[in-house]
């Protein structure tokens, strides 16, 4: 299957927009700019939108996503949108129980541990994702030649909020069962990379025109496990959308290390964190590869002087790169003001 | 622009496996890729999965209805139904010699010490007592041949009559060919019938020496094992841990076309990476062979002390003057397999192969049930007393592949003869097919 007539890469759209030919690596002369957690929480529209809805309601109430999808691209001018949503939605959808509980993140009802739970896990029925495809069909059709960027967790990430139950700090009993029962493991890491390869599947067929695959929580690996344990199984999420050309961007927390084997499982663009310089990234990788990033979200609360000091030094770091899209190293903090985001992309537009 | 002129991911990532074929070649292969993350469909032409392997129950005796043994050499098997978890539930044979049903209707143990029936003392006492003292003389000259002699012969039989006579490769080799393998001697590739023989008859300077270092690298105990409840329990687990594992598992899926991009069934075409894990699919084969097997159950008591050990094989399937037996070979199950026994309660369970489809040859089933009765009571020596129940079960066995189709992975039957083949060939593709860099350890 291959992209429909009306696929915004297809009608032309978006398919010279800066941020797809940067994706493409071809050198753009002004660069594209977008934000991790662009959507959300940093912007009083959003907060006000969503006073009383349950995130994850949101997160399947297409009007509502779509609406919070737009809001950055609106107030900011970011030359993306990045399709507003959980990575735990997928796995919602195929009826596990989890819940989104503010100010600590997503918690499972009963965590996965045991080789009967991985077999209790069900597929995910394709219709659940219905609410996934309307929303990003009702944002394509508002944003025009803006890009939109379909969104999903990796396998590891997601695996590990399943065994911990909830967010942990180094996934310990996760990086455990990896060891204890590969068997288990591997069967967990394929089913979540079914639901996330179906979730970003069903967002490029409803018109994203390119993805995004986040790894929070690689940065707790050694490359050794990475690339034995984890990296087949985020390919799975990859392969899953055989067929449909778009560009696939890989983003892993704290995976400087293995770079190159996040790029080598399929994808187009590395995300660096704000750890690894851009230059070093770029020769980690050969000089081959378009990059995105890396300003650290640290500095958006720094003077301004500073702050900006910083986005030049990424941005000349980035030259170095084949191609550059300008992000975070990380998402954007919630106490972020968003006027600072705003005087990020007239800079970047700016200075090219 | 179209989508179409991006270019293509600078590493595409790897494409889904179709696994054409759910015997457990194919099974095998579609467990070990899976493990390693990658996206498996496993097509199955018929509606069971399982090829060879399948089980039936006889007299209230849940039974293998196919292969009932597997060769411990290599360990291959061995590894997969530990990591199935079965590891615990592999047995080995009653420590009973088979027998040899000889053409003149007379039977003798076989000798203790062969690989396929090649003795490795041709002078030895159970040698000369299956096949008389000038045929284990000539036997014999093999230490005398040089090492090279006959070592490139392309079939069994050629290397077996050039280096040891007729009288090892007629009666000692040719039954257990016939027997283990369904083939003729002279059909059996020297590589296929054991890929090791060669290699050793070249290193220890002849056959019987090659023998002898073949059986003493063997493992401990017997050349083949069993496991409790019937090897079928493989495919169960295998199963269990493809669902498991994410792998989409269809039947009645008849594949109609195969290329190196993928496969059609009727209108639909799947892309994908192929594995071909079945017969007559992509590449042609020979006509298969097949293979009759009639299961007895019967209450005879003159059975219990085994008077044949684990088995028969005949020696000719039917002698020059006609007489009745045309059973390949006899397994006395409950003798064999102490689980077996356990189950069965006092009752004897046997089966008896054919060569073809011997419901046809017999005309019927009854008349083929009658004859199995005449050839059983004729193979053990002893009357076999009431039949409790009975099967017949026709098999289809692959026969090697002439020539393949370039770019697609062959395994299955058709690849290699017996479990332990199939099944090592079957974890050799499936490692192959990952990318150096991410193939996991599990």
């Amino acid at each position: 299957m291959t992209l429909a007539t009306d696929h915004p890469l297809v009608d032309g759209r978006t398919s010279a927009s800066p941020l797809i030919r940067a994706f493409r690596g071809e050198r753009t002369d002004v660069r594209p700019v977008w934000f991790m957690r662009q959507a959300g929480r940093s912007l009083p529209e959003y907060r006000a939108l969503r006073e009383g809805t349950d995130m994850l309601d949101a997160c399947l109430t297409p009007a509502m996503a779509s609406e919070i999808t737009l809001q950055p691209v609106r107030r900011h001018g970011v030359d993306a949108g990045i399709f507003f949503s959980d990575i735990v939605v997928p796995v919602k959808l195929a009826g596990v129980g989890v819940s989104i509980v503010a100010g600590r993140g997503p918690v499972l009802e009963n965590p996965i541990r045991t080789a009967s739970d991985v077999l209790a896990l069900r597929p995910l029925d394709p219709d659940a994702l219905d609410p996934i495809r309307e929303a990003v069909a009702l944002t394509v059709a508002e944003l025009g030649s803006t890009p939109l960027i379909g969104f999903a967790g990796a396998p590891y990430t997601l695996a590990s909020y399943l065994v911990e139950g909830g967010p942990s700090k180094d996934q310990q009993r996760a990086r455990s069962l990896m060891y204890s029962d590969p068997h288990t493991w591997a069967a967990l890491l394929n089913w979540c990379a079914d639901v996330s390869g179906a979730f970003l599947r069903s967002q490029v067929e409803a018109g994203a025109s390119a993805v995004q695959l986040f790894d929070s929580w690689v940065g707790t690996l050694s490359r050794r496990d990475y690339q034995r344990r984890v990296a087949p199984h985020s390919e799975r999420v990859f392969s899953a959308l055989r067929g449909l050309t778009v560009p696939k961007v890989h983003f892993g927390l704290g995976g400087g290390e293995f770079l190159d084997v996040m790029r080598d499982i399929g994808a187009d663009v590395v995300g660096v964190d704000w750890r690894l310089p851009l230059d070093e990234a770029n020769r980690r990788l050969g000089g081959t590869t378009p990059l995105q990033g890396n300003i650290d979200p640290a500095l958006l609360s720094a003077p301004a002087p500073t702050l900006d000091a910083h986005v030049r030094d990424v941005l000349d770091r980035g030259a170095e790169a084949p191609a550059h899209v300008v992000n975070l190293g990380h998402g954007v903090p919630p106490e972020t003001d968003p006027d600072v985001l705003t005087r990020i992309v007239d800079l970047v537009h700016e200075r090219g | 622009m179209n989508a179409a002129e991006l270019p293509p991911s600078a590493r595409t990532p790897a494409r889904p496996v179709l696994v054409v074929g759910g015997g457990v070649a194919g099974l095998v292969v579609a467990r070990r890729l899976a493990l390693g993350g990658r996206s498996v469909t496993v097509l199955e032409a018929s509606d069971r999965f399982g090829g060879q392997l399948d089980r039936h129950t006889v007299a209230g005796i849940e039974l293998d209805a196919g292969a009932e043994s597997f060769a411990t050499r290599g360990g291959a098997v061995a590894a997969l139904a530990g990591a199935l978890r079965l590891g615990d539930d592999i047995v080995s044979p009653a420590a009973l010699p088979a027998w040899l049903y000889r053409a003149d209707g007379s039977s003798v143990p076989l000798p203790a010490t062969s690989v396929l029936g090649i003795p490795a003392v041709p002078l030895a006492a159970d040698v000369v007592a299956a096949i008389g003292r000038r045929a284990a003389f000539r036997a014999r000259l093999d230490a005398l041949l040089p090492a090279t002699f006959a070592a490139d012969s392309a079939s069994l039989g050629e290397l077996v009559r050039r280096r040891m006579g007729r009288g090892v490769a007629e009666g000692l080799v040719a039954p257990i060919v016939r027997g283990v393998h369904s083939r003729e001697l002279d059909e059996l590739p020297v590589d296929r019938a054991h890929p090791g023989l060669r290699q050793a008859l070249l290193r220890e300077g002849s056959l019987a020496r090659g023998v002898r270092k073949l059986r003493d690298r063997a493992p401990a105990g017997s050349l083949v094992a069993g496991i409790r409840g019937g090897v079928v329990r493989l495919v169960d687990e295998l199963l269990v841990d493809v669902r498991h594992l994410g792998v989409e598992l269809r039947t009645g899926a008849l594949v109609t076309d195969v290329d190196a991009e993928g496969i059609r069934i009727g209108v639909e075409r799947l892309p994908g990476e192929v594995v071909i894990a079945a017969p007559n699919v992509g590449g042609q084969s020979g006509p298969g062979r097949r293979v009759t097997l009639v299961t007895l159950v019967v209450d005879g008591a003159e059975l219990a002390a085994a008077p044949r050990g684990t088995g028969v094989l005949v020696a000719r399937g039917r002698s020059a003057q006609g007489t009745s037996v045309g059973a390949r070979a006899l397994t006395h199950v409950s003798a064999k397999w102490p689980w077996v026994a356990e189950i069965a309660g006092g009752r004897q369970v046997l089966r008896l192969s054919y060569d073809g489809d011997a419901t046809d040859a017999a005309g019927a089933a009854h008349a083929l049930l009658a004859q199995a009765e005449r050839d059983a009571a004729a193979l053990l020596g002893v009357p076999l007393g009431t039949r409790d129940d009975a099967a017949i079960r026709t098999w289809e066995r692959a026969a090697p592949r002439t020539h393949a189709v370039d770019g697609m992975h062959l395994v299955g039957e058709a690849e290699g003869t017996g479990l332990a083949a199939v099944v090592d060939r079957a974890e050799a593709v499936a490692e192959r097919l990952f990318s150096a860099g991410s193939t996991p350890q599990v």
